[in-house]
């Protein structure tokens, strides 16, 4: 056929088999050069960079190689204390985003105690609106993204009381399209990240009843492409990180064999550097901690049995969210 | 002894800036052998760039760049001279790093070529290292936030700031945020701080912070309710622009058209006496000819239903006018693909010609037939038909795009939708609505919902079979079948993927 569908072609020398020493060093020694002008670049996502290392080496039943009281202190003075949210990092802006990066990370050292958790109870519901949406930060921006930061960061802290569930849930649900997907605003386009968020929202919120479920998982499937990996878009390239939005998803939605799992296997495994170490977003490319997390986390759903379980809903080791007497809905078919 | 001979021709199109360099570099060890002649440059672009940095600085000693003893007074000077470029062209509308990898004579790395603003990528790290702690130090650290009275002295400095460090690294959200405080305590304007974001959008097209800054602006100017309605119009025009070039520089920008249909939903609520009909009617003449000519960005498709649904909303009069525009006849073209698949056994004089001259009542009545809804308000012929017409101009064009380009995701994607609405039409007709795989009545809002309740959720047989009766569905079906058989022996897989969709989502069974 005459025609090329976007795509990459997995090549044969291509690693195929599961670098788990690799990434581990690689994660324990990231960062470690703190005048470096890329770990400036990236100070403002720091708190979900830290968030991004510690699952991915809990995954690997390594993070005893994080500095846990380090980032522990680390979060405690990123904590404003007036509106209560957490910031990326020192001297940056509290945001909705960072909040639940680092409470997700406390509930993994099991540390909640460390922050002032009725401040952030405060912050979270405070950015609730009249229609139920969620602002990032009190400069008002709304997005479904920030309705799952907040059911995520309160239910970890047990208070889903504090806000108007229906009302979150019903703001997601007008985000829905024609075609089961979801976008970041009412109106918006379908985007696999995005209808992570949404679905996850639902399932913390159990009603994954409200969602069009066969439309949804079938717009999901087909973001494989042939060479195994998942798109986040029809017609964009694959990149590693769908392989945890979309499989997260089909996960929720119980329909999780929708997919060709082998063929995504070898793409999430080709994504990793043989001689750094860590996942990028396609072969070939530089690997950083966010892809590490969701290579690592995609094959867990696939099964794979060299990493522990992960949480498709909270993307946390199963065994933190057990601890914390957590069930997110998943749905029965 | 290792040696490298480079020769480099560097051009940025949108800046129009092209740079020849030739550089020689012998290095032995520590010691570095300097050959500089006319055109001729050290590089020392293969070993470690703080070193060519330093060594660079050492280099233009004697000319205006070069202060030994403190290299961030050649910081200072490259923001002062950015900030003179923008000072003096208010018009400039272009940012962007020029690949240059170390320093090029008695030369200033801010670059200025009409309305582009370029900087040489040899500093870009320092002068970001440097602004950045300059600003997290001096005025986001958190003791001295609480009690700092931001100056006008100090607010002009955190500017130039805050301009550089963005341009460089438009993530920052603090520091859009310092923006915001400052546009509040008018320390800057909010006129020029459009100008600004639009020089970062000239090089980040998808970046989602610059947008949300962009509205937040917007939406404190139109506040003001004094605003002169041709200003309002320069606004939304300038929207526009932006909204086109970021979408024209980066294909499926989630962040340009999603910004785009921001700006439409928001001139809704202010409306006044902004003519909002005609901005409905630009727009879907906008989106037919650009989708037309990105058949592979369904951002565009998706904001083209956006506008679909807007032309829809509009009265009478405007639809008047909105068809008058278009250089083609929805009805016409409605009409001539019931023509053409109309099932065999309908015996009235169904020519194209004949068709023209129906009433909507009695087009509706020939294709879906008289029906009893479960409450008692009227249905509106006019707009139903209206809807099929827009909606069959759309599955034309669909068809043509598909002929032409062939085997597109995006465009099959985007039947999807044209079909799925036409189906929503008819169900809606008939008073129904297809949940989860299953028909169900609809609630009218309007009627009393008491009593509809008791017959709500039984849909009985009859209800279904009068649908997949009726002549418009099977038109539908029709049209279909022999579209996807045409394109299959055109070899398009994605044929037979539609016929499975439609099959299996929308309960359509085509072949």
């Amino acid at each position: 056929m005459s025609f090329t569908t976007k795509d990459v072609v997995l090549k044969e020398d291509r690693p195929k088999s599961l670098l788990l020493q690799k990434h581990s060093d690689y994660l324990a020694s990231y960062g470690l050069n703190k005048d470096d002008y890329e770990y400036c670049m990236t100070e403002y996502l720091r708190m979900s960079g830290i968030y991004w290392s510690l699952t991915a080496m809990e995954l690997m039943d390594q993070s005893s190689r994080m500095p846990k009281e380090e980032i522990i202190e680390f979060i405690k003075s990123c904590q404003d204390s007036e509106s209560g949210g957490i910031s990326a990092s020192i001297n940056h802006d509290p945001h909705m985003l960072y909040t639940l990066s680092a409470v997700q990370v406390l509930a993994m050292y099991d540390r909640l105690d460390a922050i002032d958790v009725e401040g952030v109870v405060r912050f979270v519901a405070s950015m609730q609106q009249e229609d139920g949406s969620f602002y990032g930060d009190k400069w008002g921006e709304v997005d479904t993204r920030f309705s799952f930061c907040a059911v995520m960061c309160l239910s970890l802290l047990h208070r889903m009381e504090d806000i108007n569930v229906n009302k979150a849930v019903d703001f997601v649900l007008s985000c829905m399209n024609f075609d089961g997907g979801f976008g970041s605003k009412p109106g918006s386009e379908s985007h696999a990240g995005l209808i992570y968020c949404c679905v996850g929202t639902l399932s913390i919120c159990k009603r994954m009843d409200a969602l069009h479920a066969d439309e949804l998982a079938w717009w999901l499937c087909e973001r494989q492409l042939p060479s195994g990996g998942l798109n986040g878009r029809p017609e964009k390239l694959p990149d590693l990180c769908y392989s945890w939005w979309v499989m997260s998803s089909l996960s929720m939605l119980n329909r999780i064999h929708w997919v060709d799992k082998k063929s995504l296997e070898q793409f999430i495994l080709a994504c990793q550097d043989a001689e750094t170490g860590g996942f990028s977003d396609r072969p070939g490319d530089i690997t950083d901690p966010f892809h590490t997390l969701f290579g690592l986390a995609g094959l867990s759903l696939l099964g794979n049995t060299s990493i522990k379980a992960v949480n498709p809903t909270y993307c946390m080791p199963q065994e933190t969210i057990d601890k914390l007497k957590l069930e997110p809905q998943i749905l029965h078919i | 002894m290792h040696c490298w001979h480079r020769f480099l021709t560097l051009t940025n199109d949108s800046c129009e800036l092209t740079f020849i360099l030739l550089s020689i570099a012998i290095c032995d060890g520590e010691k570095i052998y300097v050959v500089l002649g006319y055109c001729c440059f050290i590089d020392f672009y293969e070993t470690n760039s703080n070193f060519a940095f330093e060594f660079n600085l050492a280099l233009c000693c004697g000319n205006q760049y070069a202060m030994d003893e403190d290299k961030f007074a050649l910081v200072e000077k490259i923001i002062k001279d950015i900030d003179n470029v923008m000072l003096k062209n208010d018009e400039l509308c272009a940012f962007d790093i020029v690949p240059v990898e170390s320093n090029f004579q008695n030369k200033s790395p801010v670059l200025h070529l009409e309305y582009c603003l370029g900087l040489e990528s040899w500093c870009v790290k320092h002068v970001y290292m440097y602004c950045y702690s300059e600003i997290m130090d001096k005025y986001l650290s958190k003791p001295k936030r609480k009690n700092f009275k931001l100056t006008s002295i100090h607010s002009e400095k955190l500017a130039r700031l805050l301009n550089v460090t963005l341009l460089l690294n438009p993530d920052l959200s603090t520091l859009w945020n310092k923006r915001r405080e400052m546009v509040l305590k008018c320390f800057l304007d909010k006129g020029s701080e459009l100008r600004f974001t639009r020089l970062v959008l000239s090089r980040k097209p998808k970046c989602n912070d610059a947008y949300a800054y962009r509205r937040w602006l917007l939406e404190l100017i139109l506040q003001d309710e004094s605003l002169q309605l041709n200003r309002i119009e320069v606004l939304v025009n300038e929207e526009l622009f932006i909204c086109e070039l970021a979408a024209d520089k980066s294909p499926n920008n989630y962040h340009s058209w999603n910004h785009r249909m921001w700006l439409v939903n928001t001139l809704k609520t202010i409306q006044r006496r902004f003519d909002m009909n005609l901005l409905y009617i630009k727009e879907y003449v906008f989106s037919e000819r650009w989708t037309s000519k990105h058949v592979s960005d369904f951002s565009c498709f998706h904001y083209r239903q956006f506008c679909i649904k807007n032309v829809l909303t509009m009265d009478n009069d405007t639809w008047k006018t909105f068809q008058n525009n278009l250089d083609t006849n929805l009805r016409k073209n409605f009409v001539r693909v019931v023509a053409d698949n109309l099932p065999k056994d309908i015996t009235a004089d169904t020519s194209e010609a004949n068709l023209l001259t129906y009433t909507d009542d009695n087009l509706m009545n020939l294709l879906l037939s008289y029906t009893t809804k479960n409450c008692n308000c009227a249905t509106n012929n006019t707009f139903v038909c209206r809807k099929l017409e827009i909606l069959y101009h759309e599955l034309v064009l669909n068809n043509e795009l598909l002929q032409f380009y062939k085997y597109h995701e995006t465009l099959w994607y985007h039947r999807r939708y044209i079909v799925h609405e036409v189906m929503s039409t008819i169900y809606d007709y008939f008073g129904l609505t297809r949940q989860n795989g299953a028909l169900v009545k609809n609630i009218c809002s309007k009627c009393n919902i008491d009593v509809l309740r008791q017959k709500q959720a039984k849909i009985v047989r009859y209800d279904s079979q009068r649908i997949y009766s009726s002549v418009l569905f099977n038109i539908l079906l029709g049209h279909e079948k022999k579209f996807i058989e045409e394109r299959r022996s055109d070899s398009d897989n994605y044929a037979d993927r539609h016929e499975k969709y439609m099959k299996f989502v929308e309960g359509l069974n085509i072949m």
